[in-house]
């Protein structure tokens, strides 16, 4: 724009100047020329009346010439008879007839003076002719007068109008510069403005007092205004951007995003982790079916989109990096034909729930079990059919053990429901577990013996141990009385225990010593548990074969209810069995222990 | 520029599918592999009926890509983006004719009435191969030519898997000579298995090829200049940088069939 601006005006400046120079030195032609011609007619006519009155004319008009030439002007004097004689001439030349020369035949045909400019060839420039009739129209006196001398004139007038042209210009040319500078330069600054907020920088402002016309000072406050606007709005997207951003981050179930094609365009870190599909989206968006392998959830999304269906959520089992895993899928739509896809994994609750109605269908079943047969058998002796004493002795014997079966399954599950709904209550006594080991056997020992099963304590070192009395003497009690049980005629169950650091240092327990790991293993020589169950047996109601259970001779309980108890003291329980040699069944439970001498 | 946008929308139509493709291979392996360990008839049978799907998807790629040169007349890249597509589509679907013939495998299996354990290295091999294929995936849709290397390198790791498994299963024949119709089916399982990962392989090299226009066996050595955490192998450890390029034209000829 400003060399624009800066070459136009020069443009016009330029054209101006040539226009009044071309002007001036027309005028200046003009009225020189006047002059010259005055000058001439009047020595003309001079010499004119001195011819008639001079005897001596002819030194009359070398008189006159003379001067002109002293200062360099050729003037010539040329007497002509009517014939066009050349009577005299001041500079002696070019003598021939000139009755045809065009001057002397104005002044021939009308007798009056005449005047004519013709080049000359000889000097090579222009020559003003004047003649004029002597007062008897004898002869024609004429002057040739160059005007060439006038031309001098009209140069030296030239090149002062160039001069000061020139001047002009250069000084319209710095001041035009200081204008135009004054002008762009508070809209470059307005410009640059606008580029650094282009770029993203929303900081930026004009000084506007610093401006010096209105019109600039108008637009930088307009950008100013402009400029609070965008860092307001940027301020605030900024905010909801990292709002969101912390809301999806907290999101611990996958968030997927897909467009109207089923492409996923976003998806969240838990996503990509339990896809394990670790492409950015935004960069190259892929197929949902990538992700799920499962057509039905993208079809279900685009029915979604074009309004065939209104329902939004789907149940679907998926391949993850964690295995196949159970998602119930949230869909909501977004605007411009998106749809966000919420996968929550339901795969623990379903387990959750499926255990809770397995526990329930198991108590159902083991509670029903010995009152069908204690039922049967009230029917049967009702019935009157049984007469003989020893007969319905023998099956008021088998109801007293149904029923006592039945007290010892509802015991237990008020045991297992205690631990599960008063866990606080786990360390509010110090005891000796040497002396309840003691209790234990004591208390085992006659049905130890009816199975002729021997036990034994391998540990006689007293250990000081905080926790509930009650559930450490369950957990062994169900830990031996299993030993027992399951093991055969002969056999021995061994108790013992181990104490190491837990490295969990300080108990939670302030002031209450350092927590310690006990290992609490009970060891029997019984028939052993298949590989394919060791694992199962700490399950409620888990009976190794389901034939066994037909001839009970537990709840199905006890070990659940030692798993329990150890978890509630941050433990874990392990088995290690061989077919035919035994079980070892370990214990760890994490409480603050002391050893005593 | 009409005749543009439509080949552009022809191109990522192919591209779609061929990710469909691949997700679907994927998940055929795991199927068969899954319902060889659980000796599960049901999922065979699923992923036996699955491989039709596969294979309709497969000519449909492939004509796509004939009719996309034929009426488009693509050149340079985009011509190669299209044959590689036409090479990656045989090496998918050949990966799912292999899960299909683990699946045949585990219902002889499950007819014999024989219970069989099935070798932790199976699924160990078989997890390599679908996380060869995952990751090939990846990178077909980033575009990552490291990502496709990397898939190339973890086969140059496997080594010679065909050969150490019916090993292992020639020695549990001596032991349990009752289970041999059994194990003879798991021997071909490990052959397909095999197969199946020198075509995830291929795979690799054709994303390679589509990405670079090189053959990957050109950059072999940089990739096997940058493999320097050893081979996985079964049994004894074997020098895998010495193997000839086995599958390299999707055929099934080679060293794999040497291995048993």
């Amino acid at each position: 724009m400003r060399k624009k601006i800066t070459l136009i005006v020069l443009i016009v400046l330029i054209i101006a100047i040539l226009a009044t120079s071309a002007m001036a030195i027309r005028e200046a032609r003009g009225m020189n020329r006047t002059t010259t011609r005055n000058h001439v007619m009047a020595i003309t006519n001079w010499l004119t009346r001195e011819y008639t009155q001079s005897s001596d004319w002819r030194r009359v008009a070398e008189g006159l010439v003379s001067p002109y030439e002293a200062r360099g002007i050729p003037l010539r004097v040329t007497l002509i008879s009517r014939t066009g004689e050349v009577l005299y001439d001041s500079e002696a030349q070019d003598l021939g007839n000139h009755l045809m020369r065009p001057e002397i035949q104005k002044v021939l045909t009308t007798g009056e003076p005449a005047e004519e400019i013709r080049y000359s060839n000889t000097l090579k420039y222009d020559l003003f002719y004047y003649a004029a009739p002597s007062s008897d129209h004898e002869v024609i006196i004429r002057i040739a007068y160059p005007l060439a001398l006038e031309d001098n004139t009209i140069r030296s007038v030239r090149s002062h109008v160039l001069l000061i042209g020139i001047a002009s210009i250069v000084l319209m040319s710095l001041i035009l510069a200081f204008a135009i500078k004054k002008v762009t330069e508070p809209l470059e600054t307005i410009t640059e403005s606008f580029e650094s907020l282009a770029g993203g920088n929303y900081a930026a402002r004009i000084e506007e007092s610093h401006q010096v016309y209105p019109e600039v000072q108008r637009l930088s406050s307009a950008y100013n205004r402009m400029a609070d606007t965008l860092e307001e709005q940027q301020t605030s997207l900024l905010q909801k951007q990292s709002f969101l951003d912390a809301l999806i981050g907290s999101i611990s179930s996958p968030l997927v995003v897909i467009d109207q094609k089923a492409d996923v365009i976003f998806i969240n870190e838990h996503g990509m982790q339990a896809f394990s599909r670790y492409i950015d989206p935004v960069k190259h968006p892929y197929p949902l079916f990538l992700l799920t392998h499962d057509e039905e959830i993208s079809r279900h999304a685009i029915e979604i989109l074009s309004g065939q269906t209104r329902d939004r959520t789907l149940v679907k089992s998926l391949p993850t990096s964690e295995g196949t895993r159970s998602y119930q899928l949230t869909f909501s739509p977004l605007h411009r034909h998106r749809i966000a896809i919420l996968f929550h994994d339901r795969t623990a609750e379903e387990e959750a729930a499926r255990l809770r109605s397995d526990f329930v269908a198991n108590v159902t079943h083991e509670l029903r079990t010995p009152l069908t047969s204690i039922r049967g058998m009230i029917d049967t002796l009702r019935s009157g059919r049984v007469t003989r004493q020893e007969q319905s002795e023998r099956f008021l014997q088998l109801m007293d053990v149904e029923s006592e079966r039945l007290e010892r399954l509802v015991s237990d599950l008020l045991v297992l429901s205690d631990i599960e709904q008063n866990p606080t209550r786990s360390y509010d006594e110090t005891f000796d577990l040497a002396v309840l080991a003691d209790e234990v056997i004591a208390q085992l020992e006659k049905y130890a013996s009816e199975k002729d099963v021997t036990l034994k304590l391998s540990e006689s070192r007293h250990l000081s141990i905080i926790a509930n009395r009650d559930r450490v003497k369950q957990l062994m009690l169900n830990l031996i009385d299993n030993g027992i049980k399951y093991n055969r005629p002969g056999g021995t169950v061994t108790v013992s225990w181990s104490v190491s650091a837990s490295g969990a240092g300080e108990s939670q327990l302030p002031g209450k010593g350092i927590t310690a790991r006990i290992t609490l293993s009970v060891e029997d020589n019984g028939t052993g548990i298949p590989e394919s169950a060791q694992s199962r047996i700490f399950e409620r109601f888990y009976r190794i074969d389901r034939s066994r259970s037909q001839e009970p001779k537990g709840t199905g309980l006890g070990l659940a209810i030692v798993k329990h108890i150890a978890l509630l003291y941050n433990g874990d329980v392990s088995v290690k069995s061989t077919l035919g040699v035994g079980t070892i069944i370990r214990v760890t439970l994490l409480v603050p222990a002391e050893e005593q001498e | 520029m009409v005749n543009r946008l439509e080949f552009q929308e022809d191109l990522s139509n192919i591209h779609r599918d061929m990710i469909r493709l691949g997700s679907m291979a994927e998940t055929a392996i795991s199927k068969a592999m899954q319902a060889l360990s659980d000796q599960d008839a049901v999922l065979a049978h699923e992923v036996i009926q699955g491989d039709d799907e596969i294979d309709d998807l497969e000519q449909k790629i492939t004509q796509a890509c004939v009719r996309l040169i034929a009426r488009q007349q693509p050149v340079a890249s985009d011509l190669r983006d299209i044959a590689a597509s036409m090479k990656l589509v045989t090496d998918l679907e050949r990966i799912a004719d292999h899960a299909e013939d683990i699946a045949n495998n585990t219902l002889s299996i499950v007819d014999s009435g024989l219970l069989i354990r099935i070798p932790d290295d199976f699924h160990m091999v078989s997890s390599l191969v679908t996380r060869m294929l995952h990751e090939a995936l990846d990178a077909y849709v980033s575009r990552d030519l490291a990502a496709a290397y990397h898939v190339i390198r973890t086969r140059n790791r496997i080594g010679f898997v065909g050969q150490e498994l019916a090993k292992l299963i020639t020695s549990s024949m001596q032991e349990e000579p009752r289970s041999i119709p059994a194990l003879v089916q798991l021997i071909l399982v490990a052959n397909h298995l095999q197969r199946a990962a020198d075509h995830a392989q291929n795979v690799a090299e054709w994303i390679v090829f589509h990405l670079r226009g090189t053959y990957a066996a050109e950059i072999k050595n940089e990739a096997q200049d940058v493999e320097d955490s050893g081979q996985i192998s079964i049994g004894t450890p074997q020098a895998a940088d010495t193997q000839p390029d086995r599958g390299k034209d999707g055929s099934d000829a080679g060293t794999t069939n040497a291995t048993l």
